[in-house]
């Protein structure tokens, strides 16, 4: 065997001796240290800027003067990919000609931002500088350490000042705090409202200065607006997130209380829960259009711009369809709050502990939550979070939705932030579904579902 | 040449050929050496450390996690739980079961009409005449189209509204079903995808086998009388059925871990009713997040996929063994 060995120029300790350095070095680069947090907010100096301002006035000089020392750096951003993300990664392009940071947005559907953004946060890689924060993922991205404290940057005069009592307080707190540290900012206002067709509502002879107050009434409403082939209602019924959100509209409007009790324990298998799932299973998809079993945001929203149907219940973020001039329903729109009551939603703006370039990030995420940019942008469809705004007579009439999403957002019931939550809404999501496409009876689905989410919460911790 | 005469012409400076031939091997070996070891080894590390790095590790890595309750949140302390992730997912009442149930329902609809209809095209491809060669091509399509692109594709064509399918069906007076939504239908619509997008692979394979047929065969049995059915199935079908079940293991695999087509159509809806068992730990794994439970179910999967593959296999041997008795 040793002829054979000096033959082939190598022994089984020689492979054994390649095998054990191949996998050493595997190991050495695995066991590597992830993205070394970078250094704590810097206090920067003032830069000098060695190019020619592109700044147009105070606000973009500000920026600018701050930024240049990070010209180059690319930060990077996972968001929603429409409405109200599109319209940030627009306005960031002005952010890279005054500063030279570089920005990459990537669109994602929407429910893999959180798939995302949670992996890269537990996997401490430090690939997205910024964090699109829904607050009900606030709890596990929390659990995950992956949210930099931004008291220190807010503190800080090397960066343009900020006023956080400018915001919505409500916003700040839900969207922003997490047990009185700031970790991030208010970005994306959002409160479910309801959009409806009012000529339609006239042709069908009904009030069209009067939306219907109760979920009784969406029924009976969309009943005299469903004929030929318009229907009264835009249900968003596929199996995704806004089937959940949908039914926790109308559980929130008939119940007015949170989904789970002081014990912690969930409501949904009471008397409104059920009726709730009758509602989402049975009267909506009576007045929607049957492939509305399947339809997301997206469609359900394109249905009423398009002036298929007449009623929906919705997220601003995403109603720009509506109110541009090209519209097919230009000038048909009214928007008041959904019949009782409404969830509270959106997303703050954050910055990655991981980050590598974490001062550059803060000052996109000041830039893009700035009263000059939601006020420039709110023609295009930015979710303003600024009070001021909300009732300035001139962004009302850019935006007629926007008051009574104000109204909305001081009323609306936010979800659970704790760090289960996605779970509970992927259970919700799951059982909904079945629900709305007959593959199990509402009163069985209720039932599944309140089960599943107590025996979820009782494994975590949240119920005794 | 003796050793005493090799002893000889060594002390006398002089070597044999041979010899000649192990000192160049010998300063070969010299040459072909790096950091002290032989420079083939080098060669195929890059190699070894991603077939490690992608599969052995992540392998072993999933294997152990089974055994642990890891869950990627905060609130949840590791523990070790032996066999307990396992037993969750085999009991009876198991979601699971579901999407076994789906998956296996998905995978022989699938594979048996991408067999019918790979087979019957690649019989038709088999003949000459005119426009074979513009056929071929087409054929090749589905399989070029990238699967994200194909999925978006056909939630188009099935789309209530702008579909295709819907349109031809309204136009002939009748009322469509709501392909991806209605529970009776979509996973039918996700497997008639699928068919689409896999038949072409079956065509190829089985077109290739087709065509290493010997002539003489089928010549010398019609000479003998045999019909056209009678040459498909005593000397055709037999000489093809080991390709045929080469194509149907490949396919059979490639069902079982569909992912892709099912994500971009129904995300697993309506309900559970297109909960193919990659979806179930797509989203175990990736919306609860509970690693663990998730590597048993993966384990669990690539063990009736073993299964399955080794069904196929004995097939195989078997068949091959028919060949070798009919031979001799």
């Amino acid at each position: 065997m040793a002829g054979t060995a000096q033959r082939n120029g190598s022994s089984r300790r020689e492979f054994l001796r390649a095998g054990a350095l191949t996998v050493a070095g595997a190991a050495v680069v695995a066991c590597a240290p992830a993205a070394a947090p970078a250094e704590e907010a810097t206090g920067s100096q003032a830069p000098a800027v060695t190019q020619a301002s592109v700044a147009t006035n105070d606000f973009e000089a500000a920026y600018e003067e701050v930024g240049r020392q990070w010209e180059g750096t690319l930060l990077r951003v996972p968001v929603g990919g429409v409405g109200h993300w599109a319209v940030n990664e627009a306005a960031s392009a002005r952010f890279t000609e005054l500063t030279g940071i570089e920005t990459e947005w990537e669109n994602n559907p929407y429910d893999q931002v959180y798939d995302k953004t949670f992996l890269d946060l537990g996997s401490q890689s430090g690939t997205y500088d910024i964090i699109d924060l829904n607050f009900a993922w606030f709890g596990q991205f929390i659990a995950t350490d992956g949210l930099m404290r931004l008291e220190d940057y807010v503190d800080n005069p090397a960066f343009p000042p900020i006023d956080l009592d400018a915001f919505v307080p409500a916003v700040l707190e839900v969207y922003g705090m997490w047990e009185g540290g700031l970790y991030g900012l208010p970005w994306l206002g959002d409160a479910m409202i309801f959009p409806y067709n009012q000529t339609h509502f006239e042709a069908a002879g009904l009030d069209p200065d009067a939306p219907p107050a109760t979920w009784d009434e969406v029924h009976s409403f969309g009943l005299e607006l469903t004929q030929d082939d318009q229907y009264g209602f835009a249900l968003m019924g596929g199996r995704q997130i806004q089937a959940m959100c949908t039914y926790a509209a109308i559980f929130f409007g008939l119940a007015n209380k949170g989904f789970y009790d002081d014990a912690g324990v969930p409501q949904f298998d009471s008397d409104e829960g059920l009726e709730a799932m009758e509602i989402m299973a049975v009267k909506l998809p009576e007045i929607s259009p049957p492939a509305a079993i399947s339809w997301d945001i997206v469609q359900a929203a394109e249905a009423v711009a398009q002036g298929t149907c007449s009623m929906e219940i919705q997220w601003p973020g995403i109603l720009q369809g509506l109110i541009v001039e090209d519209s097919p329903v230009y000038g048909q729109m009214g928007f008041s709050a959904p019949p009782g009551g409404t969830p509270l939603g959106g997303h703050g703006i954050a910055v990655s502990n991981y980050s590598r370039n974490k001062d550059a990030a803060y000052l996109l995420c000041h830039y893009l939550v700035s009263p000059e940019i939601q006020r420039q942008y709110v023609s295009e469809g930015y979710a303003i979070t600024l009070t001021d705004l909300f009732e300035d007579p001139e962004v009302q009439a850019i935006n007629p939705y926007l008051k009574t999403m104000g109204d909305a957002m001081a009323i609306g019931l936010s979800w659970p932030r704790t760090e289960e939550t996605n779970e509970v809404f992927d259970i919700m999501v799951k059982h909904i579904n079945a629900a709305i496409t007959g593959e199990e009876a509402p009163d069985e689905a209720t039932v599944l579902m309140n089960d599943e989410i107590l025996e979820l919460r009782r494994e975590r911790g949240y119920v005794s | 040449m003796t050793s005493g005469e090799q002893r000889a012409s060594f002390e006398q400076g002089q070597i044999s050929e041979g010899m000649q031939g192990q000192v160049r091997a010998a300063g070969g070996e010299r040459r072909n050496r790096l950091l002290g070891l032989p420079l083939h080894f080098i060669l195929i590390a890059p190699t070894f450390l991603i077939v490690f790095g992608l599969l052995v590790y992540p392998l072993g890595y999933a294997i152990v996690l089974g055994f642990s309750n890891k869950i990627l949140t905060g609130s949840v302390p590791f523990k070790w739980v032996g066999l307990e992730n396992y037993f969750d997912l085999l009991e009876v009442d198991s979601e699971m079961w579901t999407s076994v149930g789906v998956t296996l329902r998905f995978a022989l609809v699938g594979v048996f009409f991408e067999f019918i209809i790979g087979l019957s095209l690649a019989l038709l491809l088999n003949r000459e005449f005119r426009g074979r060669t513009w056929l071929r091509v087409g054929l090749l399509v589905p399989l070029m189209v990238p699967p994200l692109a194909s999925g978006l594709i056909w939630r188009i064509i099935y789309d209530d509204e702008f579909g295709v399918f819907p349109h031809l069906i309204r136009t002939v007076g009748a009322n469509p079903p709501i392909f991806l939504g209605d529970p009776d239908w979509a996973l039918y619509a996700v497997v008639a995808t699928e068919v689409w997008r896999s038949s072409p692979f079956m065509v190829l394979v089985l077109l290739a086998a087709l065509q290493a047929q010997p002539v003489e065969t089928i010549e010398a049995a019609e000479v003998d009388g045999a019909s056209g059915w009678q040459v498909f199935r005593l000397i055709t079908l037999p000489f093809i059925t080991p390709v045929i079940i080469v194509a149907l293991l490949f396919r059979t695999v490639d069902a079982l871990r569909t992912f892709d087509l099912i994500f971009l159509l129904t995300a697993g809806g309506p309900g559970t009713t297109t909960e193919v068992i990659s979806m179930f730990i797509y989203r175990w794994g990736f919306r609860h997040f509970k690693l663990g439970f998730t590597s048993a179910a993966s384990i669990l999967l690539m063990i009736a996929t073993l299964i399955i593959c080794i069904f196929y296999l004995r097939m195989l041997v078997v068949r091959q063994a028919e060949v070798q008795l009919t031979q001799e």
